[in-house]
């Protein structure tokens, strides 16, 4: 039932060009549970209510579930953005992954004889104009049985997906892969081959290839080792992620390749060095790096890499760290020291006294996350500061302001 | 398929219709259950059917229910069919079953019956007198909101498209209520705002029933907007003042966002679900900082359970930051006994997780840690992808009263196992009498250090019932477990808690009692000089023999992340040096527990009064009767005393409920409340009535409109708007359409002239004498860097310093005269005399006085006010500064507001805390012209000889010994502080230099006088001085009349704030030796301006500013 509904679009400054949702989060586990999953094109799409929406679907083809080829079906949705455009509009071609429409009144005033299916994953199980190769995979996949999807089958099919599958099925199928019990052996030789021309087809971005990478590392997947090799070469465009990768199956870099790869001018190849380097950089090169590094993210794996490696003896070293200009290094410094506890509070707080107020953000913040010794110096700070500013930022980290 | 089905029908309906209902004999179908008309009452039930094969084409059963195909299992011949909650059941159903016979008629079947298991409910309020909306002192519910209820809880969530500025409540669609079913009157609960960008929140403008419950599956109610402004808050210049880094991401940013709210109550839960979806507009990724503003606000103590494992020291109190959340637990204490709330955070739970509490306000974010974020600007953790959305899911609950249901509601939620823990309390032993409202607390015991064998940390608290019971469900685990009770020894009688050993296992309850000694008891009767009750406080002096253990010890000073073992020892503690405050209400009496000992025993009113003081030594067991008699001794014919700035329920930083604030404010012989809210407007009328105080205490209406950058203005006397349940708060921010409350849309806060402005407009504020006044100047002058020591007074904020207060950057000059200036705001030490008077110790900074002044000698003349921003209870603040103005009547019953509002603007006031200072203004040029502060009498005199008679009348009470007399003409002025703190910042803060000081004995007299000789104590102190004072030009003269130190003694334990903690103060002599030089709070009052009109031209001609160089 709509109680009180604001005309569409009046609500506040709502942006022009809204696009329409993006769709497609979610498809691949919506569509292993679904009803029906369905290619087909959209008829009629209509507006039921403030949010509520409707088409007809003349079905196509049926990849799962209870659904007739050339017959027609009632897709519902729900679009939350009144600004936004409906996901689904007349003609497109669409795969859709269908379930029960949800419980409740309101859906049940929307279709009373619950002649409909929603789409799935809250609306996003959708992908436009999907390719006949990306369709003939799921329709393959989807033909197995669920304990069938996680043997070599399966797998096989989850890496052609995202070898040729839609864009934001590659991000599923690899999320899908890194499910799978025991996946290095149930990849087999075509398997692995898909996942490693993905790797190193430079036409591909570089995000869904480093994922690649990163699964490769994660789930140990030693068929794969000379192509995330060949990822490591300069102008693989993967470096610093192969680089990580292999670093993750081997467990580690020879020290050799960690000096000559914190040499490199590509900052990600800094840090993967810092942050495989285990003790093969000595602190002084650490902190110099911590010091000099131009790059926000190297001097982040610097702070990071001193403190894991020599906990505490690298206090005075990382200290420098919380007066960085970039945030997000203060922030793991702030991190990273309150992380000490006790033992870093006397420094912390010698660090708070004479500076002003934009400077002493740093070691306040590190004291606040510094457990109860680092409070209490806080409240100290809060209590007895000359700087009233100074006073205030701690008030702040307490969690506490004035009041009246 | 589909047409298939209709044909079928088809046939069916064209036979029965030749028919009959039944073509075959009646024992070869049926319909077995649910029986006709019968009420299902089990979640999920089985419908059965027998339909006989060698009758019926079995091949054709059709059972629908409600139109809806039901698939059959079984038979032949007995068919079944599971129906479990959902679509398409409801309230009441229609079964109906089709098959086609063999002989190729059809047969149809129906069966009525009612679904009616415990279901939960959502819908629409429609009767302002409906039985189940929640009731109590915050209650809120009203026609148009939306109620969501099952068998154990309800909760009301506001209807949409609302504007009212109420601390985080400016919105509507949040949840307002929660009360569980069965326990009425307790609704102590205020709002929870669900945030999308720290300052931006959600706006909802839509409501829609998702689920009304029927279906036996969740209720749900969905509500959706915009993004816009939370005016409350605006952290991002409190970082930017103090030299952080506000995100700039989050800092007052419109983002392409809308977002809805889904909140569902299952059956059977005594909690809500909230979901947030936030849906990203834009072509990219937003990063943003999702989480919700709590704010309990009524007669709650928070407590902030640990993660489990946990050892850090937290028990009960307002956590500040906490960086482990888990959750937010409030429960009731006072009045509100018997409810508590709690809130949990992301479900499933999200990593680093924090809350940031102040003035009790809760902003919990989600997957982030807030102090990073407002000391760095911490990048963002979460974001909404390109075109998708971003959604977190929390719960909120409401229990019986104990802290535990936190715990428990959380354990339901995330499916953790508990088990069950009770026990019950007596006094006296056991077989004593049952213990209500004693507290008990349960968790881990310290091994070493400050906490060794005492609780260190909290894992569940519970208050007993009227029969001094305890229960409550608690993970299983080995615990510490101890109980405690106000005015009673400690298990076993010793100064810390005794703690129980407990072992909590799955599937076996624990129980345990506790059985706490014999206790004192006192009786209090208060009569004043007619031999008549009256109000009082009572104030016991000394130490408790058993206090409470704190979980932060090491804490220095200030004490504000302490947090107690049994309650919150920091909100509202009792000054040093009492161990017990009270107060007896119209009857004059006061009963209560003591812990065996010796102390002394006060009993006073309020400046205007005597006391009453006697020694008192109490047994275990024993009652002792105390009849003390106490005299009003100050006399103020034509005036009346005023609070005009205190605080209540209705703010969201004060948990003192309004009988109490009533009770209190009787006891200290205030004759009037001016009740200021933070943005609400209460009425204490039916209070003052309900507790037969009309003789004693008035109440007018007013409010304090908080901005949070640039001040906060008193508005008095004001009416209710009864559409609002702020009551009808001045929006300061500046309503917009919705999704457009942004300064980069060209909608700000209101400047101060336009809140001047805005509280007149108001068409419920119908008093002609509205006056309003800047409370605690210094945070507004100094904020908004308006210097008064220019001519004329001018801001000096730069365009961007000043949208970023989301002010108008185009408004050349902030600076407004408004009514009245709060100069003296409180009751302690450093409120006397750093913030009014400047003078400082320790690196404090003040000054109001100088302010003030510099607009006098600019003849911008507003009114000075004396009063205490009262926001607690047991620290007797009530009792402090207060303000007469002249009326027309003495009786506090007979008070008028008008006349209140009246003398503000006419700038006819005194205050004081402990003196009571008049004065006039005597012409000697033979004109007999006089001037003063009473109803009629002008506050300017012209004089033709350049000189006036300066007549200044002090009063105290005999408790409250002055010293000093300080006079100020066309007085000079100095700045005391700086906006920036540096050579060139603006001047913003000013002392003021004295132009006369006359000393007791040396310049006058303070003379002693007996009023009620049978009455011990009863006199007071008194001085009537006059002064010729020359006037070569026109000129403004204050008097102000204090006690100094090593000269007067303070005022304790009258007014008992601020005594020194050290030296001989230790011990309950030391207490009782008068403390002379030991700190305290010293008498003081001060005049208004009086005016000379040197020239006699008919007005007043300023004299300029004079600044100290």
């Amino acid at each position: 039932m709509l109680l009180a509904v604001a005309p569409v679009g009046a609500q506040g400054a709502a942006p022009t060009g809204v696009a329409p949702a993006a769709g497609g989060r979610g498809f691949l586990r919506a569509a292993e549970s679904a009803q029906a999953v369905v290619l087909g094109t959209v008829h009629a799409p209509s507006k039921l209510d403030l949010h509520g929406w409707t088409a007809d679907l003349a079905v196509e083809r049926v990849l799962a579930g209870r659904a007739a080829p050339g017959g027609a079906l009632r897709v519902a949705w729900e679009e939350l953005a009144t600004a936004r455009p409906p996901r689904l509009s007349d003609a497109d071609r669409v795969l859709l992954a269908l379930v029960a429409l949800p419980s409740g009144s309101l859906w049940m005033q929307r279709f009373p004889k619950r002649d409909a299916l929603a789409i799935g994953a809250g609306g996003q199980a959708f992908l436009r104009s999907p390719a006949p190769g990306t369709v003939d995979l799921l329709a393959r996949y989807l033909a197995l049985t669920p304990p069938a999807r996680e043997q070599a089958e399966g797998v096989t099919l989850l890496t052609a997906l995202v070898q040729d599958g839609a864009p934001v099925l590659t991000d599923e199928a690899l999320e899908r892969l890194d499910e799978v019990p025991g996946l290095a052996g149930r990849l087999e030789r075509d398997a692995a081959a898909n996942l490693g021309r993905v790797m190193e087809d430079r036409s591909r971005p570089a995000a869904t290839r480093t994922r690649v990478a990163e699964l490769i590392g994660r789930r140990h997947l030693l068929a794969l080792r000379p192509s995330l090799e060949r990822g490591t070469r300069s102008g693989s465009g993967i470096e610093a992620g192969a680089w990580d990768a292999l670093a993750e199956l081997d467990g580690g870099l020879p020290p050799e390749t960690v000096r000559a790869l914190v040499d490199r001018p590509d900052p990600a190849l800094r840090r993967v060095a810092i942050e495989r380097a285990g003790r093969a950089l000595p602190e002084e090169r650490l902190a110099a790096l911590l010091r000099h590094d131009p790059a926000p993210e190297v001097r982040q794996a610097a702070v990071k890499a001193l403190l894991a490696t020599f906990g505490d003896g690298a206090l005075e070293t990382v200290t420098p760290a919380l007066f960085d200009p970039d945030p997000a290094v203060r922030t793991d410094a702030a991190q990273g020291l309150g992380a000490l506890g006790p033992r870093a509070v006397p420094t912390l707080r010698s660090l708070v006294e004479g500076r002003e107020a934009r400077d002493a953000a740093g070691p306040i913040a590190a004291l606040a996350l510094a457990g109860p010794e680092g409070r209490v110096a806080l409240r100290e700070i809060a209590d007895r500061s000359p700087d009233p500013a100074v006073r205030r930022l701690a008030e702040i980290a307490l969690g506490k302001l004035s009041e009246h | 398929m589909l047409r298939r089905r209709f044909q079928v029908l088809a046939l069916f309906a064209l036979a029965l219709a030749l028919q009959g209902q039944s073509c075959t004999g009646a024992g070869d179908i049926g319909i077995q259950s649910p029986a006709e008309g019968s009420n299902v009452t089990t979640p999920s039930f089985v419908v059965e059917i027998y339909v006989n094969p060698g009758a019926f084409d079995v091949s054709t059963i059709q059972l629908t229910l409600n139109g809806v195909a039901l698939a059959v299992a079984g038979g032949p011949p007995t068919y079944t069919a599971t129906v479990n909650p959902g679509a398409p059941l409801r309230d009441q159903n229609l079964l109906e079953l089709r098959v086609r016979a063999l002989n190729g008629t059809g047969a149809y079947l129906t069966r009525n019956f009612n679904y009616l298991p415990p279901k939960a409910r959502l819908r629409r309020i429609t009767d302002p007198s409906d039985p189940d909306l929640p009731t109590g002192p915050l209650a809120q519910a009203r026609v148009g909101d939306y109620l969501l209820e099952n068998d154990v809880a309800r909760f009301v969530v506001q209807d949409v498209a609302q504007r009212d500025l109420h601390s985080i409540g400016a919105f509507g669609g949040n949840l307002i209520d929660a009360e569980l079913v069965g326990h009425p009157g307790l609704e102590n609960f205020f709002e929870i705002q669900p945030a999308i960008n720290i300052e931006t929140v959600l706006n909802a403008q839509t409501a829609e029933i998702v689920n009304d419950g029927q279906d036996g599956t969740p209720a749900a109610l969905r509500v959706c907007g915009p993004d816009d402004l939370v005016d409350y808050v605006n952290p991002s210049t409190v970082v930017a003042q103090s030299g952080g880094s506000f995100p700039a991401s989050a800092d007052d940013v419109d983002q392409p966002v809308e977002a809805c709210t889904e909140y569902q109550l299952a059956p059977g839960k005594s909690y809500v679900t909230l979901d947030t979806t936030v849906e990203n507009l834009s072509n990219n990724a937003l990063p943003m900082y999702v989480g919700d503003y709590v704010n309990g606000m009524g007669e709650l103590e928070q407590w902030t359970p640990p993660s489990a494992g946990s050892t850090t020291p937290i028990g009960i109190g307002e956590m500040t930051t906490n960086f482990s959340l888990d959750a937010l637990s409030y429960f009731g204490f006072g009045e509100a006994k018997g409810v508590d709330y709690a809130f949990l955070g992301a479900d499933p739970p999200l990593p680093s997780s924090t809350t940031f509490t102040v003035s009790g306000v809760s902003y919990v974010m989600h997957a982030q840690v807030i102090p990073l974020i407002l000391l760095f600007g911490a990048p963002s953790s979460l974001s909404a992808p390109a075109n998708g959305s971003l959604s977190f899911v929390r719960h909120f609950g409401v229990g019986d009263g104990s802290g535990a249901n936190a715990l428990a509601m959380e354990a339901d939620v995330r499916g953790l196992v508990t088990e069950s823990v009770s026990g019950c309390v007596t006094v006296g032993g056991a077989g004593g009498a049952a213990a209500a409202g004693s507290r008990i607390s349960m968790g881990v015991v310290g091994t070493s250090g400050a906490y060794a064998g005492q609780l260190q940390t909290l894992r569940a608290t519970f208050i007993t019932d009227d029969a001094g019971c305890y229960h409550g469900r608690v993970a299983p685990g080995s615990y510490g477990i101890a109980a405690a009770r106000d005015g009673t020894p400690y298990e076993g009688g010793g100064t810390t808690p005794l703690i129980h050993t407990i072992t909590v296992a799955s599937g076996t309850p624990v129980v345990q009692d506790f059985a706490l000694p014999d206790t004192g008891h006192v009786q209090v009767t208060v009569h004043d000089e007619n031999d008549l009750p009256v109000p009082a406080r009572v104030t016991v002096v000394g130490f408790d023999p058993s206090p409470e253990p704190s979980l932060v010890a090491t804490i220095i000073r200030g004490n504000d992340t302490t947090t107690g073992t049994f309650n919150d020892v920091t909100k509202d503690p009792l000054e040093f040096g009492t161990t017990h405050v009270g107060y007896a209400g119209a009857n004059g009496m006061h009963s209560f527990d003591l812990e065996p000992g010796t102390y002394q025993i006060f009993v006073s009113r309020g400046t205007e009064y005597s006391a009453f003081s006697a020694p008192l030594t109490v047994g275990a067991g024993a009652t002792v009767p105390v009849t003390a008699r106490i005299a009003h001794v100050l006399q103020t014919p034509g005036f009346v005393s005023s609070d005009f700035h205190v605080h209540a329920l209705n703010s969201p930083d004060s948990r003192i409920n309004n009988d109490n604030r009533v009770l209190q404010f009787a006891g200290e012989g205030v004759d009037n409340i001016i009740m200021t809210d933070h943005d609400a407007h209460t009425d204490l009328a039916p209070h003052i009535a309900a507790l037969g105080l009309t003789p004693f205490v008035h109440s007018t209406i007013g409010e304090e409109i908080t901005t949070f950058d640039y001040g906060h203005f008193n508005a008095y006397p004001l009416g209710i708007d009864p559409t609002k349940p702020s009551g009808g708060s001045t929006d300061w921010g500046g309503a917009a359409p919705p999704g457009q409350d942004f300064p980069s849309a060209g909608h700000y806060s209101l400047s101060p002239a336009e809140i001047d402005a805005a509280v007149r407009a108001n068409p419920w504020n119908t008093s002609p004498e509205l006056a309003v006044q800047i409370n605690h100047i210094d945070s507004h002058f100094d904020p908004l860097k308006i210097d008064t020591g220019v001519a004329p007074p001018q801001s000096f904020l730069t365009p961007s310093e000043q949208l970023a207060f989301r002010i108008d950057p185009s408004i050349p000059n902030l600076f407004h005269l408004f009514n009245g200036l709060e100069l003296w705001n409180g009751y302690n030490r450093s409120q006397e005399l750093c913030e009014f008077l400047a003078i400082c110790t320790g690196g404090n900074t003040g000054g109001r006085i100088g302010i003030w002044m510099n607009l006098l000698n600019q003849g911008l003349v507003a009114t000075a006010i004396a009063d205490t921003d009262t926001h607690e209870f047991f620290n007797t603040r009530s009792g402090g500064a207060r303000s007469w103005t002249p009326s027309s009547t003495d009786a506090p019953a007979g008070i008028v507001d008008d006349e209140i509002g009246a003398a503000v603007h006419a700038g006819k006031a005194v205050g004081g805390q402990g003196l009571y200072v008049q004065a006039q203004l005597l012409a000697t040029d033979g004109s007999g012209g006089v001037a003063g502060f009473g109803l009629s009498q002008p506050t300017m005199i012209p004089v033709s000889n350049g000189q006036v008679n300066l007549q200044i009348d002090v009063q105290a009470p005999l408790w409250a010994e002055y010293d000093r007399i300080e006079i100020y003409v066309n007085a000079q002025t100095r700045v005391t502080k700086r906006n920036p703190n540096t050579t060139g910042g603006t001047p913003t803060l000013y002392g003021a230099n004295p132009t006369i000081v006359l000393n007791k004995d040396t310049d006058f007299t303070r003379a002693s006088v007996t009023d009620f000789p049978a009455i011990p104590g009863a006199g007071h102190f008194e001085t009537h001085k006059t002064l010729t004072v020359l006037v070569p030009q026109d000129a403004w003269i204050v008097v102000l009349v204090r006690g100094t130190d090593g000269v007067s003694h303070p005022m304790f334990p009258e007014m008992p704030a601020s005594l020194s903690t050290g030296g001989n103060n230790t011990t309950l002599a030391g207490l009782l030796d008068g403390n002379l030089n030991e700190g305290g709070v010293l008498a003081q009052g001060f005049t208004n301006a009086l005016f000379v009109d040197a020239n006699a031209n008919g007005s007043f001609d300023p004299p300029g500013l004079s600044i100290a160089p």
